[in-house]
């Protein structure tokens, strides 16, 4: 399997606004209704392909209560992107996610990537966010917004890929994907048979 | 429970069927367990060796609750309190961050089991407890995996007495930093488990650091959860008697014999191999062999108590990444 670039991103917001939901549903095309509440982080990863670069996102899925945060710096530390989750229905997650832009400014890769998925859209009528006010909000943080639906599909791989969309973007305005020895992103070069990694740059973690 | 032909001997929906073999040891062995408890006493204070080896063989399932309550010593906890401290807990109503996050994780909590589904009994009995612990610790509050532990106390025991276990575990197994705010319990057992890790599986560290992942990446998600949500039932129920009867020291063995065990195939494995591999260890482990390998580890207390000393005083740089 050929991959030409590896994106390390993370999902981050709220408890129970379906973090766990939408990845697994981006990356095994299910939904569980009855999803259990995630301790700590899981991980899982998918291969996509961007016009002809083909990509494997590592995606660490993270708990939301508000005391993981505490751990959270394992693990959106050197992402080249973040997810970040609200539940439309739900006010206060949409508040939690502008918090974590504030954490991830401050914290992260400089260069990381936001997109913001406003989720449950299939409980429109319940919606407590104006979808034009979360729209505005990250446009003005330079993110994209998606309206998803991990129960129905809508939305979520085109959130997902726009993550990676925006990091090779970055990428390719800075010049160059391969990065200082700082930046853990892998770099790795198909060479004949070999598989070239950029030494102690790498990790998926 | 089991007359329900879609639930496993545990309660959980039948395709987590685990195998229901050891269903005549354990009644073989109830005989036995019931004599124990009648003198227990007698059998806690005069033969310690003797029920140590018994509870690593496994605590019939049907006695779990008591013995696990005879272990933790839940008396001495309830008895501190006036008789209905509990109950009028339970019966507060309150409206707090506590109960907010308790109330989002109720109906995510074991859905798939027989007491937890969907506003069963089994939610109402863990919101109570829940409910009544944050009142009961309110600097402690509620973090999730508490949830899970909890819900499995009271797959073996009444709400009141899966309370003082709670509180058993917390102070007298020394649980609550890794669910307080901050969590510095969590990142004292990172420390632990590297430097155990190194110790014990020199070549495997070297592959990990190498790699840029540390040891200590998947404990959080396993430890905090007393290996209840992440390993198969029977596992993890097998890792509990021994832990109520021996404390922490158990959950790191476990750890380290794990790894033990996945060396080969991991030293071959690239970060994203080593991930999805270790990801799908809990799908192969076997009760009987996990213990067996467990103790195959040998841990002092003293090394243990030796590593906490070291992580508050002096700490070795090379342990504190995570």
């Amino acid at each position: 399997m050929e991959v030409d670039r590896e994106f390390k991103i993370v999902t981050l917001g709220e408890g129970r606004v379906g973090k766990t939901s939408l990845a697994m549903r981006y990356v095994r095309g299910q939904f569980n209704e009855k999803e259990q509440s995630t301790t700590n982080a899981n991980f899982l990863e998918k291969n996509i392909r961007i016009n002809e670069t083909s990509i494997k996102l590592n995606i660490w899925d993270t708990a939301g209560q508000e005391r993981f945060r505490a751990l959270a710096p394992n693990y959106y530390r050197e992402a080249k992107g973040a997810l970040l989750v609200y539940d439309i229905t739900d006010k206060e997650s949409f508040w939690k996610v502008v918090s974590w832009v504030e954490e991830l400014k401050m914290q992260a890769d400089k260069d990381i990537s936001f997109v913001i998925a406003g989720n449950k859209c299939d409980l429109e009528l319940d919606r407590q966010i104006p979808k034009e006010q979360a729209i505005a909000y990250a446009k003005q943080i330079g993110a994209a917004h998606y309206s998803t639906s991990a129960k129905s599909g809508m939305g979520v791989n085109e959130c997902f890929e726009e993550i990676a969309k925006l990091i090779l973007d970055k990428e390719s305005r800075s010049g160059s994907p391969i990065r200082s020895s700082k930046a853990r992103s892998r770099v790795i070069v198909k060479n004949q048979e070999e598989v070239v990694k950029k030494k102690k740059s790498g990790g998926c973690c | 429970m089991t007359e329900d032909p879609q639930v496993d001997r545990y309660g959980f929906a039948a395709p987590n069927l685990v195998s229901l073999g050891n269903l005549s040891r354990d009644n073989a062995r109830l005989e036995k367990w019931e004599d124990m408890l009648l003198r227990w006493e007698y059998n806690i204070t005069r033969r310690a060796d003797f029920l140590k080896k018994r509870i690593r063989k496994g605590v019939p399932d049907c006695l779990r609750g008591r013995v696990w309550s005879e272990l933790a010593e839940i008396e001495k906890f309830r008895t501190q309190y006036a008789k209905d401290y509990y109950k009028n807990l339970s019966e507060t109503e309150c409206e707090s961050i506590a109960v907010r996050d308790i109330l989002l994780d109720i109906n995510r909590t074991f859905p798939g089991h027989v007491l937890f589904k969907s506003n069963g009994d089994g939610q109402k009995s863990l919101f109570r407890v829940l409910k009544a612990f944050s009142l009961h610790d309110p600097e402690l509050g509620y973090c999730q995996g508490m949830g899970f532990v909890t819900a499995l106390f009271l797959m073996y025991m009444n709400e009141e007495d899966a309370f003082w276990l709670l509180e058993a575990l917390m102070k007298k197994y020394n649980m609550r930093d890794f669910y307080m705010v901050g969590m510095p319990g969590i990142y004292k057992a990172f420390y632990k488990i590297n430097s155990l890790f190194k110790n014990y599986l020199p070549t495997l560290w070297r592959h990990f650091i190498g790699l840029n992942i540390y040891p200590s990446l998947f404990a959080s998600s396993w430890l905090m959860t007393l290996y209840v949500n992440a390993f198969p039932m029977d596992v993890a129920l097998r890792i509990l008697d021994i832990f109520f009867n021996e404390g922490p020291k158990i959950i790191f063995r476990v750890y380290l014999s794990v790894f033990k065990n996945t060396k080969d195939e991991l030293l071959r494995l690239d970060c994203d191999g080593i991930l999805d591999r270790i990801r799908t260890i809990p799908d192969s482990l076997i009760p009987d062999s996990v213990i067996k390998n467990t103790f195959k580890i040998s841990l002092s207390r003293k090394k243990l108590k030796f590593l906490e000393e070291e992580y508050e005083n002096s700490p070795n740089s090379e342990f504190m990444n995570w």
